[in-house]
């Protein structure tokens, strides 16, 4: 035993919760990861478990996605997408028994909604943040918490009490549903500013995960790389991303998600098949939209696609994954002699890469975790585990620092998306004037004041800054930034002319419904004020 | 529907909430005229972002040219400053930088008369480090090794991980301070549960194979990993002290996981010689982190601009998930 591996796995989606509409487009960024990626890493697991595997196995769960997967419209959504789905692959199999180039794909989606669907409904009731709660008390998975609405903190620590309340009300949230206080925070797209820790440490945390950089370029040089944690002045230890094990996954040039022999995302019946036929499985607009069912293979950096071959693709997961392992024993056997303390490797990816975006992702994943429990050079470790060994690390204050291009904050502000900051910042001034000027309310004011707080942290999602840097999805971004923003500055109106509309306020109660039993006005309190 | 920031602005009240914390002009950082507000954001190690909201009263007419005097106020450097002329009704600049790793704060006003007239300052900024610092300072603090009772106050909390001796490179922990670990980890190989992986692995893929009436393909024997390479070159001093690995142990590891891989790939059937593993093990260049641990190129490289997620998805999937 020589080294750690402890693979960090990211699950966030903004919140898109859009009762007004009878079809949302957005909400089906959900049900797309609820099908491909949350309850097919929830099979890895029941298998590793079942089959008396030793792994460990970190989530970061961002307090938007858990509140909608706890959230009884969007699980009955879910459920109607998921069985309409399962129709769609039903009938793919009849419609392909005679092409025995895609038969067997089709065979392949049924039975995988099939197993979604038996999970979802019977095993977890509909409710998957019950299955991270059962899976970490096993003790092999562990849960961090995660800022309230996945705010970029950087940008938004101009003001302390808006990162306060951003991170105060993720951890709440966090001992709400899981009854447990959180070892670890993800901050989110790794975003580290000086000073931030501070503010984790208030929360009783104990580590986060940076960017390599964050580590490497801290104040004082780290001894041993990112190959151990660091801690801040705070006393919050900083885990840096391995870069290495990084590249391999996630680099577009490199990665094991581009082979040719996986498939590809992009080709989708919902695009490809005729309208007639793929109508009722698509926008009742008749908008195309993806539905999961996919046929073809990567193939090569042309358009040109051959049919997706599941054996194929099942045997390049394992090739990938013995490649990764004997990576991680080569990194440690190289670490392990010139260090005090054994090598700890950091994987984080976003949860939603595997198998949403790369559907062999599970696959590799399992055939890893299998693996790694074969071998005594690298082992499966969660980062608490770590400090729970190695409590004493060098100190050193981290660099200022983002996973995002170029590893700092270029991505969340530039001319396209720069409008955002001053409503952002004038926002916090005015929700830490008013939880200050007024501390004790309760009744209408009170609501009023909690929602606005609600309104002001669904502005503050990193994900529209993002959104309207990439031009994708640009114009939902800018509406629901504004919105928000609108919202917040309309109940604050009321607020200070004490004529609160009530029925206007339990609309948006009813809407923007996350958090509702979190005092959010007072996390923007300071330090000492209440939380709850 | 797509609003216009345009739109927003005008929803807003006003520039600024009656703020009551804000520390009266003598106190703290002085509010020069009325409402003006100037508020720095760091974007990244040579980017500076200044906005601002101006109280036009407070300037002579007609309005002189508007400047952002930036004082350069980095710990351990002389005070310095520099002025950057802007245009007012723009309300924000990009402020390029020579030198990373500063701390600024800036005041907008106008120049007249060799008199500089100040009409906001700003928060202070620090623009991030490009690169790692040159020496490594040796501390080791106790890195909190269980999580504080939730009634603790912050400063307990702090007190509790204060650092050992500046000095002292290795601190142990006394009996009395160490914490248990609250799970089970303890990381023996006898708690090992005694798994045939090859075994589940076969099982697993004949399951995949059956389940989709196709043929269990064989796989090319895996490439030899490329040679050894140390990822990290550790200080001197230290490899000079350290004790020699058991490099046979460390091989076996390897070796074993090759061979139940081999195992496995031994399924026989058609060739599924099409792939390109051993092209791509080949392409993956070896790491190699400095003795400082700056990997700056490696980072460099992969924030390619080609790659415009923020979560380096890649070319295949990296253009949909917000």
């Amino acid at each position: 035993m020589e080294g750690y591996l402890a693979l960090v796995l990211h699950a966030h989606l903004p919140y898109v919760r859009h009762p007004e509409h009878e079809d949302s487009l957005e909400e089906n960024w959900l049900f797309e990861a609820i099908t491909e990626t949350y309850v097919p890493l929830f099979l890895v697991i029941e298998s590793l478990i079942e089959d008396g595997v030793d792994f460990r196995l970190t989530f970061s769960l961002s307090p938007t996605l858990a509140s909608m997967l706890l959230d009884p419209f969007l699980q009955e959504r879910y459920t109607r997408k998921l069985e309409k789905t399962l129709e769609l692959a039903e009938r793919e199999v009849a419609r392909t028994a005679t092409q025995p180039c895609f038969h067997p794909v089709a065979l392949l989606y049924r039975k995988l909604l099939q197993r979604v669907h038996d999970a979802f409904v019977n095993r977890y009731g509909r409710n998957l943040v019950r299955g991270f709660a059962q899976f970490q008390s096993t003790g092999r998975v562990e849960v961090m918490a995660s800022a309230a609405t996945h705010g970029y903190l950087p940008l938004l620590s101009v003001n302390e009490s808006a990162v306060r309340a951003q991170v105060r009300i993720g951890v709440e949230h966090y001992r709400q549903i899981f009854g447990r206080d959180p070892q670890g925070f993800w901050l989110p797209e790794c975003g580290y500013y000086p000073g931030v820790d501070a503010l984790l440490r208030e929360q009783a945390t104990r580590y986060t995960v940076l960017e390599t950089h964050g580590v490497t370029r801290a104040s004082s040089r780290p001894r041993y790389g990112v190959y151990a944690p660091i801690v801040c002045p705070s006393g919050v230890a900083a885990f840096g991303r391995d870069p290495e094990s990084s590249r391999q996954v996630w680099s577009s040039a490199e990665g094991y998600p581009g082979d040719y022999d996986y498939r590809e995302f992009y080709r989708d019946i919902g695009y490809d098949l005729d309208l007639a036929y793929i109508k009722p499985f698509i926008h009742r607009d008749g908008i195309r939209l993806d539905t999961g069912l996919k046929y073809y293979r990567i193939t090569g950096p042309g358009d040109h696609k051959e049919p997706y071959r599941p054996d194929w693709a099942e045997q390049k997961a394992a090739s990938h994954a013995q490649h990764f392992l004997e990576e991680r024993i080569r990194q440690v056997n190289g670490q392990a002699a010139s260090m005090d303390r054994k090598p700890m490797i950091v994987a984080p990816y976003d949860a939603e890469l595997f198998g949403h975006w790369w559907f062999e992702g599970p696959r590799w994943l399992d055939y890893l975790i299998r693996l790694a429990a074969e071998q005594n050079t690298v082992r499966l470790a969660t980062l608490s585990e770590y400090l729970d060994e190695y409590p004493v690390n060098q100190a050193a204050a981290p660099c200022m620092s983002s996973w995002g291009d170029r590893g700092a904050s270029d991505v969340w502000l530039n001319s396209s998306n720069d409008w955002i900051y001053p409503h952002l910042h004038a926002g916090a001034e005015r929700m830490e004037y008013l939880s200050r000027a007024n501390p004790r309310l309760t009744g209408l004011t009170l609501r009023a004041m909690n929602q606005a707080a609600r309104e002001l942290l669904l502005a503050q999602a990193s994900d529209w800054a993002f959104m309207i840097n990439s031009g994708n999805m640009e114009s939902y971004a800018r509406q629901r930034t504004t919105t928000h923003l609108q919202n917040m500055s309309g109940l604050y109106r009321q607020i200070e002319n004490g004529s609160i509309d009530e029925s206007a306020l339990r609309e948006l109660e009813d809407r923007d419904n996350l958090f509702s039993e979190i005092a959010t006005a007072a996390a923007y309190a300071s330090r000492d004020g209440a939380a709850d | 529907m797509a609003l216009d920031p345009e739109d927003l602005s005008r929803d807003l009240p006003e520039p600024r909430p009656p703020i009551k914390t804000t520390p009266p002009a003598g106190e703290g950082v002085p509010q020069p005229h009325g409402q003006s507000r100037v508020t720095l954001l760091a974007v990244n190690s040579y980017l500076v972002h200044a906005y601002w909201d101006v109280d036009r009263d407070a300037l002579p007419a007609p309005n002189p040219p508007a400047t952002l005097r930036f004082h350069d106020v980095t710990h351990g450097s002389s005070p310095s400053s520099f002025d950057v002329t802007v245009d007012l009704d723009a309300r924000n600049w990009y402020v390029h930088l020579w030198s990373p790793a500063q701390a600024y704060y800036a005041e907008l006003g106008w120049n007249e008369g060799g008199e500089f007239h100040s009409l906001a300052k700003s928060n202070p900024v620090e623009t991030p480090r490009a690169w790692p610092v040159s020496e490594e300072e040796p501390q080791s603090p106790r890195s909190p090794a269980s999580p504080p009772p939730a009634e603790r106050t912050a400063e307990e909390v702090a007190a509790a991980a204060v650092a050992p001796p500046a000095n002292t490179r290795d601190v142990p922990e006394s009996p009395e301070t160490r914490p248990q670990p609250e799970g089970e980890f303890r990381p023996q190989p006898e708690a090992r549960p005694p798994l045939d992986a090859a075994e589940t692995l076969r099982r697993r893929l004949e399951g995949v194979y059956a389940a989709h009436g196709v043929p269990a393909p064989s796989v090319t024997t895996p490439e030899t990993p490329p040679p050894f390479a140390p990822a990290f070159e550790a200080p001197i001093e230290r490899l000079e002290n350290a004790a020699e690995p058991p490099p046979q142990h460390r091989v076996d590891a390897a070796e074993t996981l090759r061979r139940r891989l081999a195992e496995i790939r031994g399924l026989g059937g058609e060739s599924a010689d099409h792939g390109a593993v051993g092209e791509a093990e080949a392409k993956l260049p070896s790491a190699h982190v400095s003795a400082c641990g700056d990997l700056t190129s490696q980072a460099e490289a992969r924030f390619s601009p080609g790659v415009s997620s923020a979560s380096h998805a890649p070319s295949c999937c990296g253009e949909r998930k917000g």
